[in-house]
């Protein structure tokens, strides 16, 4: 009997000990706030690594925030040398032996930790904000929160926030099955508002061909600026509008951009509409059919992929998100 | 007796003898269990097969890349090492008896266990690098821009498929 009460004790330590504080919407609203604002005002310096799968790479960020606005640059520490360095809306990426070239600043705004999405809206209809333990990340004591996916669409988030300051210093992506990482970020170690040396946010990788002045850019400057291998590929065909319409998607995504892209072993352009739910994105490829019915791999990493072909097109989705998501994206898209 | 040697009447005796003696019972299973493994067959016991999914199921998820865990792997002793090989080993076997039953096949090669083990995997009839590069280009990573850039930059040179 009394080894019957122990192990009761036991479970209830466990349950109370894995019990999470459910934020309300307005709580959570006012989290997201917070860390986008954290990431965006606020200087910091340090080195975070990404996981993906196998592979894990380190960066040096160094960011400052003063009455010019945001000034950034990013280094890869691992394989391929590279640097990102931002002007308030405008990020040049450096490689080697290449001109420098501009990225969507859509996309750079999504940067660790800047991870946060300008729509709050849409990651709160889609995730539940739980309240976690308190860790400790990069030697700063950090608040533990869940993102709870509400259906099984999407895969669970778990972000670790330093208090007074919003900043993110950590960010999980895993599968709810089995735990498994599928992303994540984290600091292993970073300076919260101290001071930052302009003279350290040159790039050290500058060719011979350099971006616009930065003093002469302003945020009205066109928003998408390819990659240059991108720009070079052969001249595009033309693509005639895909017959479909995409009905019954997934709840929660919203496309946020639409564009011909050019792909490698394609002749022609390819139609690709990008959705979000704020903090998943799936990509769906429109292309002439030029084959057979195909098969791709349902999963490779933590990507999914789904295609079939109708009418003489293969519609393909791509995403981080579970299988069963990109699925239904494809067969969302139905013949007019 | 295990070769199929013994007459009948002396292995029903032996039998008997395993039963009153528990250490003898003992060493019999550790026996057999030992032999399927070596030979690739079946785990036949029920219980080891149980304790066996205990086992695996209490042991802590691993979150780190497998690039970490080949580095702790190369500090653990070789008594551990030894100790994985041969747990490799029963895996295999388990892992063979499963292919053998549900394919009919005889003798289940390598490459039909790696299978196995990374389904549901479909055979990969197109690249799926081209969608991946186009959808890292727009999601926006550091990491993942690197890659973009290099996969597209040694696609570009290949020929392109009318």
């Amino acid at each position: 009997m009394m080894k019957l009460r122990l192990g009761l004790c036991g479970v209830l330590l466990m349950a109370a000990a894995q019990a999470t504080d459910l934020l309300t919407t307005g709580e959570s609203a006012t989290l997201l706030r917070k860390m986008g604002s954290a990431a965006r005002s606020l200087n910091y310096s340090g080195v975070y690594l990404y996981q993906h799968g196998a592979d894990m790479e380190a960066f040096r960020v160094l960011h400052l925030f003063d009455a010019g606005g945001e000034q950034e640059r990013r280094e890869a520490l691992d394989g391929m040398a590279r640097e990102f360095v931002r002007n308030n809306d405008q990020i040049y990426c450096y490689v080697p032996d290449h001109k420098p070239f501009a990225l969507d600043r859509k996309i750079a705004n999504k940067f660790f930790p800047g991870l946060i999405p300008d729509q709050a809206s849409d990651v709160l209809a889609s995730y539940s904000f739980k309240r976690g333990e308190m860790e400790r990340v990069a030697g700063y004591d950090c608040q533990s929160i869940l993102l709870d996916p509400r259906d099984k669409l999407r895969l669970p988030h778990r972000l670790c926030v330093e208090p007074s300051s919003g900043l993110m210093l950590k960010s999980v992506t895993f599968n709810p099955d089995d735990h498994d990482v599928v992303e994540q970020f984290a600091f292993t170690e970073i300076d919260i508002g101290g001071q930052i040396d302009k003279r350290q946010l040159k790039p050290t990788l500058a060719s011979k061909t350099l971006p616009p002045d930065p003093a002469i850019s302003n945020s009205r400057a066109p928003a998408v600026a390819p990659l240059p291998q991108t720009a070079t590929a052969q001249p595009p065909a033309t693509l005639p509008p895909p017959p479909f319409v995409a009905v019954n998607l997934p709840s929660g995504f919203r496309m946020v951009r639409e564009m011909q892209t050019t792909m490698p072993g394609r002749a022609g352009p390819v139609q690709q509409y990008l959705y979000s739910d704020g903090l998943a994105s799936v990509s769906v490829f429109l292309e002439l059919a030029s084959t057979n019915p195909v098969s791709l791999p349902l999963k490779q990493g933590r990507f999914s992929f789904y295609s079939r072909q109708v009418d003489g097109w293969r519609i393909t989705a791509v995403g981080e998100v579970p299988a069963r998501t990109v699925q239904l994206f494809v067969m969302g898209f139905e013949p007019r | 007796m295990m070769d199929g040697e013994w007459a009948d009447e002396d292995i029903d005796r032996l039998i008997a003898a395993i039963d009153e003696d528990e250490s003898c019972e003992s060493c019999w299973r550790e026996f057999h269990l030992i032999s399927d493994a070596l030979n690739r067959r079946p785990i036949m016991s029920d219980d080891f097969m149980a304790r066996f999914h205990e086992q695996f199921a209490a042991e802590p998820t691993v979150i780190a890349p497998r690039a970490l865990r080949h580095r702790r792997l190369q500090v653990v002793g070789k008594r551990w090492v030894a100790i994985s090989m041969a747990a490799s080993v029963v895996l295999v076997g388990a892992t063979a008896f499963y292919v053998n039953r549900s394919a009919a096949v005889t003798a289940p090669s390598v490459g039909a266990q790696i299978a196995v083990n990374q389904a549901p995997m479909r055979p990969a009839e197109v690249d799926v690098n081209p969608y991946l590069v186009a959808h890292q280009d727009v999601i926006g990573n550091p990491g993942l821009v690197h890659r973009a850039v290099i996969l597209t930059e040694a696609e570009a040179e290949q020929p392109v498929v009318h």
